[in-house]
């Protein structure tokens, strides 16, 4: 079965993603008409920083199994479909149990065009519209470096095991000093390079 | 032979464990037993329902016994259990009825408590069940009630008091520390009943709140206070604090200490026979201190444990979470774990426009937090707090604006 796979080290932050969840949510979905809607629709993934300059990491809902928000919901408003885990605002209190439990932070509480009285609880919901259409999620489609997969989680181990399996194949059988477990990439070496700039622009800022 | 599992009350633990059961076991005949003649309801949902009319509180749906469990509803007040005897593995119900089981669950949950003269009196109103509160919006609906006492400023204190407010009837509420003590330290608690009183509700406090006695003859028509005042409403609610459902164990040989006492697998001194949510008396998560823990999450999660110890699988509870999100206040506030505490924590405190935000630490590890107006990371702080993971390392940069999965992530080896 086919999931969402984030592979965190190719990220560069760009956020495209966050953009196409946005547009793929809105009543339109149009970017250029989806800024005027109201309630005007927002990202359900989440690119956030991490502890370098360059270091970010697209946060979004893990569908758990079982699934700590699923169980809290005390009016039954999240539930499963095809091991999706959604929402049904219009059974939503808002009363803000499932966010408290998540231990990613990927709920969030805002207007929703069906209910008026309250904010209720949005988060992703694996684009299962566009999978029923055969469709793969607004997040995969748009993402440029390969951070966000939609794939089966067990072919993608098994090749990264693969791809590693041959590179100490090739150290051993070639007596290359190549470093197995920093692949050295595009993006690594663009974080490396971009570290040395904030490293000295904060040297020269002191 | 099939075997007979009896489940004693149909609140979230009773229903789970009856739920989590037949994803594994098609065939054991199981029977639910509840006082209450209604289908399995959500109580943390009843105010909605009473706001609103829409069945938020039937969180399972009506039919949820007949189309999903394949078991047997026994419920109304007749159907009250009177008598547990494990040596013959039966139970009794109120109208004699005599059921004999294989296994039996205990999860009758809570009830209204306080020790206070004249409590057993009848006139005194309470919102702990839908039979306790439909009494309520009997007298709401025919315009009988135009005030209200409510006596006692915890969760449910609160949520009757707002509810009735929005329905339109003169509240008065009865503070006599502060609100949700525990729960809530000082500022919070400051900061909810401003609320509260911008809310339109009457907020009495110190020796005007501290209830002595409820008076009237036969029925409660007011009270006293210790200041010496006598109060009065047309409705007087009690919302003193609750206490297990477990007078039908007496002479049993069910061991019963603040709740029934259970093992790590929800086993009961008997080990046929299991207890689970507000009724069981468990160990904390994170303390390893016994505790009986009333609250919508436990209860479905030592459900879903009874349910797997039922079927044989031997697995662990981790322990009872202390954490709880108060609603239809207006802003969103959740307060988890131990908040006031004296000894050697220490707090990162965070206040801004309308939100404050505190974390209380202790040994460099998260030991409980308030987060009032700004929810943030709120499942995160809990994870950390739950895994008891040293945070020390970037403990000031808990409640920066960047603070998060990305960065617990993306520093993986350095602080995690
Ligand atoms: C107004 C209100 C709001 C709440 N809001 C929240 C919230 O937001 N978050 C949260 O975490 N928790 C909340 N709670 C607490 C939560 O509802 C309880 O912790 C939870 O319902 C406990 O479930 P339970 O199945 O153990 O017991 P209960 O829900 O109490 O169910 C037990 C059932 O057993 C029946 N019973 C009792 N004795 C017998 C007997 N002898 N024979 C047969 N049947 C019997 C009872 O009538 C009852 O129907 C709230 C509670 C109330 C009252």
């Amino acid at each position: 079965m086919k999931s969402v796979i984030i592979i965190p080290d190719r990220c560069i932050g760009c956020k495209q993603c966050e953009i196409a969840c946005s547009v793929e949510h809105s009543k339109s979905k149009n970017i250029y008409s989806s800024v005027f809607e109201t309630p005007k629709s927002a990202p359900r993934i989440f690119v956030l920083p991490g502890d370098h300059s360059c270091f970010s990491f697209p946060n979004k809902c893990r569908h758990c199994d079982p699934a700590p928000c699923l169980m809290i919901c005390p009016t039954g408003a999240i539930y499963k479909d095809s091991s999706i885990i959604l929402v049904d605002p219009t059974r939503c209190i808002g009363c803000r149990m499932c966010a408290m439990v998540c231990p990613f932070y990927v709920i969030r509480y805002r207007e929703s065009p069906d209910i008026v009285e309250r904010y209720v609880a949005t988060k992703c919901d694996g684009c299962i519209d566009r999978i029923k259409k055969g469709n793969i999620p607004a997040c995969v489609e748009t993402c440029k470096t390969g951070a966000i997969l939609f794939d089966d989680l067990n072919k993608i181990l098994k090749e990264k095991g693969l791809n590693f399996a041959k590179k100490v194949f090739l150290v051993q059988k070639e007596g290359k000093k190549i470093d197995v477990l920093q692949e050295k990439n595009c993006y690594n070496m663009l974080q490396e390079l971009k570290e040395k700039l904030y490293r000295t622009m904060v040297v020269e800022d002191e | 032979m099939m075997k007979r599992i009896v489940i004693l009350g149909a609140g979230p633990a009773g229903i789970t464990v009856a739920e989590t059961l037949r994803k594994f076991d098609k065939t054991s005949e199981v029977i639910i037993i509840s006082d209450e003649p209604y289908p399995p309801y959500s109580p943390p949902a009843m105010t909605e329902y009473f706001l609103t009319g829409k069945a938020f509180h039937l969180w399972k749906g009506s039919n949820f016994i007949d189309n999903y469990l394949n078991a047997k509803y026994l419920s109304g007040k007749s159907k009250r259990v009177v008598e547990v005897d494990p040596e013959s593995c039966r139970v009794v119900l109120l109208d004699g009825e005599e059921i004999y089981f294989d296994n039996l669950v205990l999860a009758t949950g809570s009830r209204l408590s306080a020790s206070i003269k004249g409590m057993e009196k009848e006139g005194l109103y309470n919102f702990k069940s839908l039979s306790a509160a439909e009494e309520i919006m009997e007298k709401v609906r025919e315009r009988e009630a135009k005030s209200a006492l409510v006596i006692g400023a915890g969760f449910i204190g609160i949520e009757i008091a707002v509810l009735l407010k929005e329905l339109g009837v003169k509240v008065t509420q009865l503070v006599r520390s502060r609100y949700m003590r525990g729960m809530l330290d000082e500022e919070a608690a400051g900061v909810l009943m401003h609320i509260m009183e911008n809310k339109g509700i009457d907020v009495l406090k110190g020796s005007d709140a501290d209830t002595v006695e409820f008076m009237g003859d036969p029925d409660v028509r007011s009270v006293r206070v210790r200041s010496g005042k006598i109060l009065t409403a047309d409705l007087m609610i009690a919302a003193t604090g609750i206490r297990p459902n477990v007078e039908f164990l007496s002479g049993s040989g069910i061991k019963v200490n603040d709740g029934v006492v259970v093992d790590e697998f929800m086993r009961t001194n008997y080990s046929q026979i299991y207890a689970c949510g507000d009724i069981a008396e468990t160990i904390n998560r994170i303390t390893r201190q016994r505790v009986v823990y009333p609250s919508f999450y436990n209860a479905v999660n030592q459900g879903v444990i009874t349910a797997y110890n039922l079927l044989g699988m031997n697995i662990r509870y981790e322990g009872a979470d202390r954490i709880n999100s108060i609603k239809h206040i207006g802003i969103p506030l959740i307060t988890a774990g131990d908040v006031d505490s004296k000894d050697g924590s220490s707090v990162v405190y965070k206040k801004g426009k309308g939100f404050i935000k505190k974390i209380f630490l202790k040994n460099g590890r998260i030991v409980g937090f308030i987060l009032l107006n700004d929810i943030t990371n709120a499942g995160i702080f809990k994870r950390l707090m739950d895994r008891q993971v040293d945070v020390s390392s970037y403990r000031d940069r808990l409640l920066d604006e960047n603070f998060g999965e990305g960065l617990l992530y993306r520093s993986i080896l350095k602080i995690m």
